[in-house]
């Protein structure tokens, strides 16, 4: 069961909301809680335990560091004036040995469930190739769903309750509803404890108008995903597994298909989700910000995968750039080589730590570094090369500003997202070099003209399809980007126009969408990671 | 005030440190600048800035900062 | 206050309505008007069959449609067969295929290939499936919706007729050979018995119903497939057919009676049996019908004149081979 399926959203989301609608408020989180629980069973069975076992140590933690802090605060208040800083001191160090070791703990779960087969693989490689035997059993360990995306949100309270930013939370109930609240467990977006474990536990009455966006928002997400993602799948499916019969052409539109696919995958799910927390009266955080509007790779990931983008630059970046050493690196250097590059070097190597950490975040497999280590490239090299563009461009006379420039950049960095995303497809690193290889001296024009494009798993009526539907998107995304809301410019209108919208909507998905005979079920993609 | 004014000049110019109030929301400090930012402000005015001070509500104008760094020195 | 809830309740409730009446005209248009559209065709061509000319009806999986050839029962006993098997079914649709075939054909004899009687997804997964298919027969939209890209003028004002008859009654030819490697006595006597589905006993008390209901014999069969069967499996069903007094045939522990050979009678490894295996067990049946039914040979006859014109196809389709 998963956001877009028939079950989903035809018997158990009407279900959920009924029985929030009748319960009073005092025990509406109570609904979400159990529903929470029966959806996450419903896809992980038993290994629902690791879930439990998460919620139950980061509540036992928030109460620890609790106590530290207020038994410390007691001392104080005791002893003399000189003692009390060190008091502080060790205070913060007791807090600070609690909050590393449950960090590990959690952080550790994860790696030894998602890595340890890679790790294992990997030596076992190094090992044969040294001509000793294999000392790593292969183990694959079953994976609860979006267990990735509840370890950081664990990671996120506690550090979030030893740096004082909330305080931690006394209600077991409250906090095991922030880890598990269905809508966001199986991909996202990572949620802070601040934004909405509070709305969440409230209970807010279900009122008109929010179904009614949220509603709006859930059509739009399912027509992303159904329509355009799930058919786009035909084609990238078939590209992707048998690459070595095709010519660059052919990879080339795959790429493009595949970057599509997953945007309007992930996307289109996150707007589902987000409309789902609508309906319930809760904010969750937005996740996509019309990325393809970017200017450049890192403004990219500001706007694509938010959630992720900034708790890496809040629990990784800049802990790690504000280490003492790295600081004075920054300080060092700037005095040398200036207020440009001075910070960079810290700054960059913070950088390379989080693109490590991204790439294996998303799986364990040297495609994944790849594409980690791929964007630090280009967002480092961007960075070292502005000056010199700058003078450039200064030189030339250019406007940074003016329109040609920007859709130069924005198409820049869309080709080099798509590169990236050809090596985040590809099955395995090697894969990804060869198809790379063949698209760039293997190209050429004329397998447009021909009817090769038609032979890969999408005919022309799907092509047409997925075209008006992506100019659909592409409208909304300009909106949007304008700062129109298109769901509010509709609920504007009278009923007349108001239900046609949402008649057609619906009829779209039920009658275009990519789903049932001749279709391979897509799980949400992100999913998986 | 004026000398983190200045600080703000050296690291970032054509800015308007005075009247702006949204250096982040609006990308005109990125990333690095507000590493320089921190490492300056450390040295500068003898605070330490904990990772949780670094949000977009502290860094949006000169006079934000102004106030966090005052709260920093006072807790010091 | 109870008035403002009342009218948006009103509102929702005609909104869905309207939706309702809409997607019940697409279903009109996009569902196929002819059986040879029909998704699991062959399973369908039942449709086009002459009413009331069929005795015998082999319910099941992939398992029956590979096992049980109608017109090798036509060829040597002249019993009017015909299998409605489709890949991975489930129970429920099983009990669909019952209910519709029933509605034109009157057998006498409905075998049940058990192998579906374990197929389920555990409690939850199989009431959302069940949901699923029923929204989908009223709805045939949600199944049906893809032939968007093919409607055809027709689509529109025609109305349902089944003209497409399948010459090979269900069955499907496989000729190719992978053989079983694994132990010839993959039955291994036990008390034990594998415990069945509460989702598929439910169905089959619904399918007993209505054979005893229309007085036909119901009857249920496994055939060989040592990737498929045990003795566990083997207790549960017999519990079952005990259960409604009816009879149960295993062909797993006849292996040997019926002569099969794992080398050359199986198209994957013991999963399905081949054309070649499909012959012995057909044969099996046909005489187990003949001894224990009074079928009538309806060979020679007029009005089933085209049963024969069908056997020179599926010979035809035999000999290419």
């Amino acid at each position: 069961m998963s956001y877009h399926t028939v079950d989903f959203l035809v018997l158990f989301l009407p279900l959920v909301i009924g029985m929030h609608f009748i319960t009073p408020q005092k025990h509406r989180w109570k609904i979400l809680l159990i529903a929470s629980y029966i959806f996450f069973w419903s896809i992980s069975g038993k290994l629902i335990i690791y879930l439990l076992l998460s919620t139950f140590s980061i509540h036992y933690t928030g109460l620890w560091l609790n106590t530290i802090a207020s038994d410390g605060k007691l001392k104080i208040q005791e002893a003399e004036k000189e003692e009390r800083k060190a008091i502080k001191a060790s205070v913060k160090n007791k807090q600070r040995a609690v909050v590393v070791f449950m960090v590990c703990i959690h952080i550790g779960l994860l790696l030894c469930l998602k890595y340890l087969n890679f790790f294992g693989t990997n030596v076992n490689n190094l090992l044969t190739l040294l001509g000793l035997p294999d000392v790593f059993p292969a183990t694959k360990f079953a994976l609860p769903i979006g267990i990735s995306f509840y370890t950081l949100q664990a990671v996120s309270y506690i550090v979030d309750v030893y740096r004082g930013k909330i305080s931690a939370d006394k209600n077991l109930g409250r906090l095991a509803l922030f880890m598990s609240f269905f809508p966001v467990i199986m991909e996202g977006p990572i949620c802070r404890y601040s934004d909405t474990a509070n709305s969440l536990f409230e209970g807010k009455r279900i009122v008109y108008a929010n179904l009614i966006s949220g509603m709006q928002r859930i059509l739009f997400g399912l027509f992303k995903k159904i329509v355009i993602a799930d058919r786009l799948n035909l084609l990238v499916k078939t590209v992707f597994n048998r690459y070595e019969s095709y010519d660059g052409t052919v990879i080339f539109v795959a790429m493009l298909c595949y970057t599509c696919q997953l945007y309007m995958d992930f996307s289109g799910t996150m707007e589902i989700v987000i409309g789902i927390g609508e309906i319930f009266g809760v904010k969750i955080p937005e996740n996509f910000r019309q990325p393809f509007f970017s200017k450049n790779i890192s403004e990219f990931w500001t706007r694509w995968h938010i959630t992720l983008g900034t708790w890496f630059r809040d629990y990784v970046y800049y802990p790690l750039s504000l280490t003492k050493p790295l600081k004075k690196l920054t300080s060092a250097a700037r005095k040398k080589v200036g207020s440009y590059y001075g910070p960079l070097i810290s700054g960059t190597l913070a950088l390379g730590v989080v693109w490590l950490c991204n790439g294996l975040w998303h799986g364990s497999a040297w495609s994944y570094i790849f594409f980690g280590f791929y964007h630090f490239a280009m967002i480092a090299m961007g960075n070292i090369t502005l000056p010199l563009v700058r003078k450039i461009t200064g030189k030339l006379h250019i406007n940074r500003e003016a329109l040609p420039y920007r859709i130069m950049q924005i198409i820049k960095t869309f080709i080099l997202i798509n590169i990236g995303e050809l090596f985040f497809r590809a099955n395995g690193l090697r894969a990804g070099l060869n198809m790379f290889k063949i698209m760039v001296t293997d190209f050429s024009l004329s397998t447009f003209s021909g009817s090769t494009l038609l032979k890969l798993g999408m005919d022309i009526k799907d092509f047409v399809v997925v075209i008006i539907g992506v100019a659909i998107v592409f409208v909304i995304s300009v909106m949007r980007e304008k700062g129109i809301s298109p769901g509010a410019q509709i609920a504007k209108r009278n009923t007349f126009v108001r239900w046609s919208v949402y008649y057609a909507a619906i009829l779209c998905i039920i009658v275009f969408g990519a789903y049932g005979m001749g279709y391979a079920p897509v799980d949400p993609m992100y999913a998986g990671f | 005030m004026e000398r983190l004014i200045e600080i703000l000049e050296e690291i970032q110019p054509d800015v308007d440190y005075e009247t702006c109030t949204d250096l982040i929301d609006a990308h005109r400090l990125d990333s690095l600048a507000i590493l320089s930012i921190v490492s300056e402000i450390e040295d500068e005015f003898d605070i330490t800035v904990p990772t949780v001070e670094i949000i977009p509500s502290n860094f949006n104008s000169a006079q934000s900062l102004w106030n966090m760094i005052l709260r920093l020195q006072e807790e010091e | 206050m109870t008035k403002r809830i009342l009218k948006k309740f009103f509102r929702i409730t005609s909104f869905l309505m309207i939706l309702v009446l809409m997607l019940g005209g697409i279903s009109w248009i996009v569902s196929p008007k002819d059986n040879r559209n029909m998704h699991n065709t062959t399973a369908n061509g039942f449709l086009g069959e002459k009413p009331n000319t069929i005795d015998v009806l082999i319910l099941g999986d992939s398992e029956s449609f590979t096992s049980f050839s109608p017109m090798q029962i036509w060829r040597d006993y002249g019993y009017t067969t015909y299998v409605c098997g489709t890949s991975r079914q489930y129970v429920q649709d099983t009990y669909n295929f019952l209910v519709s075939f029933t509605e034109s054909q009157n057998p006498k004899v409905v075998f049940l290939e058990a192998n579906l009687m374990y197929r389920a997804e555990g409690r939850l997964g199989d009431i959302f499936r069940v949901a699923q298919n029923t929204a989908s027969k009223f709805m045939p939209v949600f199944e049906y919706h893809n032939r968007w890209k093919r409607l055809g003028i027709n689509d529109f004002h025609k109305t349902k007729g089944y003209t497409w008859r399948d010459e090979l009654k269900g069955f499907r030819i496989n000729g190719k050979i992978v053989p079983y490697e694994g132990t010839p006595q993959y039955m291994k006597k036990t008390d034990k018995a594998k415990r069945l589905p509460p989702v598929c006993t439910y169905y089959f008390r619904k399918m007993a119903e209505l054979c005893k209901e229309k007085n036909i014999e119901l009857v249920l069969v496994s055939t060989a497939s040592p990737a498929n069967w045990s003795y566990e499996k083997h207790n549960g069903v017999d519990k079952l057919a005990k259960e409604y007094g009816l009879t149960y045939l295993d062909m797993n522990l006849i292996v040997d009676k019926l002569n099969i050979d794992w080398k050359n009678d199986t198209y994957d490894k013991g999963d399905h049996l081949n054309f070649y295996g499909a012959q012995k067990a057909t044969a099996y049946l046909g005489e187990y019908i003949k001894n224990n039914f009074s079928i009538t040979d309806n060979r020679g006859k007029e009005e089933f004149k085209h049963w024969d014109d069908d056997l020179k196809v599926y010979e035809k389709n035999a000999a290419k081979l």
